[in-house]
Parts: C-alpha cells; sequence; structure tokens
C-alpha cells in the first residue's frame, strides 16, 4: 500500500535531519546549562570539561567568558587552589574594570584565603578597594578584609577595618557589631605553646596533659619511660651498642613529645580561635559573589 | 635482660608502622564518595625541600628504610596505622620536607598524637576503609611558612 504523499515528504525529511542531530555539537547554551549542573553537583572535575568543551567548540561566543570564570571556581571549589589562583589572575588582568574582572579579583582574594595566604589575600581586597571604590560590593569587602585580619589575630586591625564602613551604608550596622565582636578576641581561652613545652621537656606528657589530651599524655609518657629505662639498662649491661641505638630512638621520642606538647597546644589555640569565627560566621555571615541566579557564589560559609 | 633489650631493639626498628599509601588515586571531586585529595607523592603541602642537594644526601638512607618496610616489611606485619597519609609515607614526606632531624621528631609526634587527634580530625575512606586525615601541614603549620 502507497504512503500518501504527505506522510511519505514527511517521512524522507526526518530521515535526512536525523543523522545531523545525531552528530551535531549541542548548543553553547547546552554545554553551559550541563557543566553548571556538574558543577552544582559538586562535580568539578567533570565541569571542567564541560566548560572546556564549550570553549573549544565557541571560542567566541558570549558565554566564552563565563566558562573561563567558572573553571577557575571550580579548581577554586575543587580545592586546585594553584590551578584556580593562575587562572584568575589571568581573567583579572584580561578582563581589568568589566564585571568578570572584578570578580575574578574577588575570587582571588577567596584563592588566597584558602589558601592560607592571608596576606596576598589582603594586597587582593585592598587593591581592589583602591580602584573601585564605589563598587556595591566594596563595604562587603571592606567587611571581608576585617575578617582576614581576625584570622591573622589581628583583631585591632580587624575592629578599625569594620569601622571603616561609611555611615548610610547597608552594611553599616553589620559592621558596627562586629568591630564590638572583634574586642572580644583577645579573651579567647588558649594555651601557652612555651609552657607545654617546657611542662613536657620535664616529665614526658604532662604537657599533652596540660592541653586536654590525655590519650597523648599515656602514650608519650609510656614510651619515653620504657625508652629511658631499656637505654639505661643497655649502658649498665655494657650493651653499648644496644645502648646507642636506643638512646637513638628515645632521642627521638623525647623531642617528638615536646613537639607534640607545643603542636597541641598550637591546634587547641587553632580550633578556639576557628570557633570564634564560625560563631561570628554564623552570626554575621554575608557574601558579595553572586551567580546569575542571585544565588551565593562565595558566601561566608568558607572554613577559614 | 639482654634478650629483653635485642627485642626492644628490633620492635623500635618496626615502629613507624603503617603500609605503603594506595597510588591508585584518580580523577579528584569533591563529592562524599570519592573526595578531593591529591596522591600522597603530589601533595602541595609538602612541597620539594628548599636545601635540596642537602636534604638529599642526609635524608636518603632514612627513606631507603622507609620504602624497604613499606615494600616488603608491611605486607607482612599488616596494616595498622590509621591516618592518612599513613605513618611510613607521613614520615618520607616529613623527611623529604624538613629533612631527617626534624622528619624523625615529626614522625615520633605523629605516632605519640594518633590517639587524640582522632577526636579532631574528619575520616576519609580510602579503598575499602577509613582513615583519619591528618597531613603534614596539619602539623607544621604553627612554625612553617611555605
Amino acid at each position: 500500500m502507497m504512503l500518501p504523499n504527505r506522510a511519505a515528504l514527511l517521512l524522507i525529511t526526518m530521515l535526512l535531519i536525523a543523522p545531523s542531530a545525531q552528530g551535531g555539537e549541542p548548543s553553547a547554551e547546552s554545554i553551559k546549562s550541563f557543566a553548571d549542573h556538574l558543577y552544582g553537583a559538586g562535580d568539578y572535575y567533570r565541569a571542567i570539561t564541560e566548560y572546556e568543551r564549550l570553549l573549544f567548540f565557541y571560542p567566541t561566543h558570549t558565554l566564552s567568558t563565563a566558562a573561563q570564570y567558572q573553571i577557575a571556581m571550580a579548581y577554586l571549589e575543587g580545592g586546585k587552589y594553584t590551578q584556580a589562583i593562575k587562572q584568575l589572575r589571568d581573567l583579572s588582568n584580561t578582563y581589568a574594570g568589566s564585571e568578570i574582572g572584578r570578580k575574578a579579583q574577588l575570587s582571588l582574594a577567596e584563592a588566597y584565603i584558602r589558601k592560607k595566604d592571608h596576606h596576598l589575600a589582603l594586597n587582593m581586597l585592598e587593591e581592589f578597594l583602591a580602584s573601585y571604590p564605589r563598587d556595591p560590593r566594596a563595604d562587603a569587602v571592606r567587611i571581608r578584609t576585617g575578617w582576614v585580619y581576625l584570622q591573622l589575630g589581628e583583631w585591632q586591625q580587624a575592629g578599625a577595618e569594620f569601622r571603616s564602613v561609611p555611615a548610610g551604608s547597608a552594611e553599616r550596622r553589620q559592621a558596627e557589631a562586629l568591630a564590638g565582636e572583634s574586642a572580644g578576641y583577645p579573651g579567647l581561652q588558649k594555651k601557652s605553646p612555651a609552657l607545654a613545652g617546657t611542662l613536657s621537656a620535664v616529665l614526658p606528657g604532662a604537657g599533652q596533659l596540660y592541653v586536654g589530651r590525655p590519650a597523648d599524655a599515656t602514650t608519650s609518657f609510656l614510651l619515653n619511660s620504657l625508652f629511658i629505662w631499656a637505654t639505661v639498662e643497655a649502658f649498665k649491661s655494657d650493651n653499648d651498642v644496644t645502648g646507642g641505638i636506643l638512646l637513638f630512638f628515645e632521642s627521638g621520642w623525647y623531642f617528638g613529645n615536646i613537639y607534640n606538647a607545643m603542636g597541641s597546644a598550637h591546634k587547641y589555640n587553632r580550633r578556639a580561635e576557628q570557633r570564634y569565627l564560625d560563631d561570628l560566621q554564623s552570626r554575621y555571615g554575608i557574601s558579595y559573589l553572586r551567580d546569575d541566579r542571585g544565588r551565593d557564589i562565595l558566601a561566608f560559609t568558607l572554613r577559614f | 635482660m639482654t634478650r629483653a633489650l635485642t627485642l626492644i631493639t628490633v620492635l623500635c626498628l618496626m615502629l613507624p608502622a603503617g603500609e605503603a599509601a594506595a597510588r591508585d588515586w584518580g580523577p579528584w571531586s569533591t563529592s562524599t564518595e570519592a573526595p578531593a585529595l591529591l596522591s600522597p607523592a603530589d601533595q602541595e603541602s609538602a612541597p620539594a625541600s628548599r636545601e635540596p642537594a642537602l636534604h638529599f644526601v642526609a635524608a636518603t638512607p632514612f627513606i631507603w628504610l622507609l620504602r624497604l618496610y613499606q615494600n616488603h616489611i608491611t605486607h607482612v606485619d599488616g596494616d595498622r596505622c590509621p591516618m592518612y597519609p599513613t605513618c611510613s609515607q607521613y614520615s618520607v614526606l616529613a623527611i623529604r620536607k624538613h629533612g631527617p632531624i626534624l622528619g624523625i621528631i615529626m614522625s615520633a609526634d605523629r605516632l605519640i598524637h594518633e590517639p587524640d587527634e582522632r577526636d579532631y580530625v574528619p575520616l576519609l575512606k580510602v579503598g575499602n576503609r577509613y582513615r583519619y586525615i591528618d597531613p603534614l601541614d596539619n602539623n607544621d603549620f604553627w612554625w612553617y611558612r611555605p
């Protein structure tokens, strides 16, 4: 039975279209959308591949700049700070002054913060403020600068930075509150690394007890006691070679014990600072970078 | 007494416990099933020493002993280190980064702080086993600036 002419024509047309649809590259928008989906799911490794695909097939597309920025952000969120910094530095230089250049500069500061290069981050933030004092994010950047000073333990400088937010700014009230909070920094409960080290030098394990690590204290005390006893007995029994070997190991345990006590005190202090910053963050969290849909990109939900 | 001392000496040679770290890290991500972590050899937290020639000469015998342990002994005595990087790999990284003296002191510190550190650091699934993440920069952050 013959098909009606119209149906036959439709079938032929579909057959002609099908191969081209199958083999063609998706549109730049589709690739970007899929890459954003992967990025949103935290699959940064694959998201970068998709953004790179967009750049390869559509190098001059309007979305290509956004793709470059997203690659940098994927590196940043994925913990690849060196690559993120390189990419963001290139972007902020290439697009200096434009919106993407500014965002890249702020993200660069965040990358330095996460890499714990706080002084480089401060340089970036201060440079941003000097270049774009009227940028709508300027006051949030001032507050962020204050946060970085707090992370460095420079609470007085942090307070000054918070107070620099001008009257009339939407962030003024928050900045004033933070300036008041930063005064509480010196009151943090901390342990003295020097005292912890001295205690452990006098009695192995004592410094660990001082910083609240009883299991480490027991381990340190037992190991040092055993090796000191064994070393003394070896030398008493004229086993000088054995005694020398044991002395070598005991030296490692002894100085390791002092190092451990001092390091534990520093860790204790770091946790105290972290709790203080986390508490401030939970009460005063802000963000200054948002994506196209208005969602926070770099909110103060970062680990300091 | 002599036998007891010899036994202790032999035991001390086996103390830097821990199996050689797995080298099969694939592409990175931050998903919970495959967290973003660099392979021990590539860790940014353990860059090459500032004095490579001096450290290389002094560190070589210690690294050699640790590699001997990782490649031969640990397969026999079993996987006992609960941390990541494993204790022996941590020693290798510490000696490479800070030289043998500080590296050995940091290795002793690692072995001492194993019990209490578990209360403060996150877990990571490595192969079929969960380990506590305790990289080098968690223990030298208070004095070392790269």
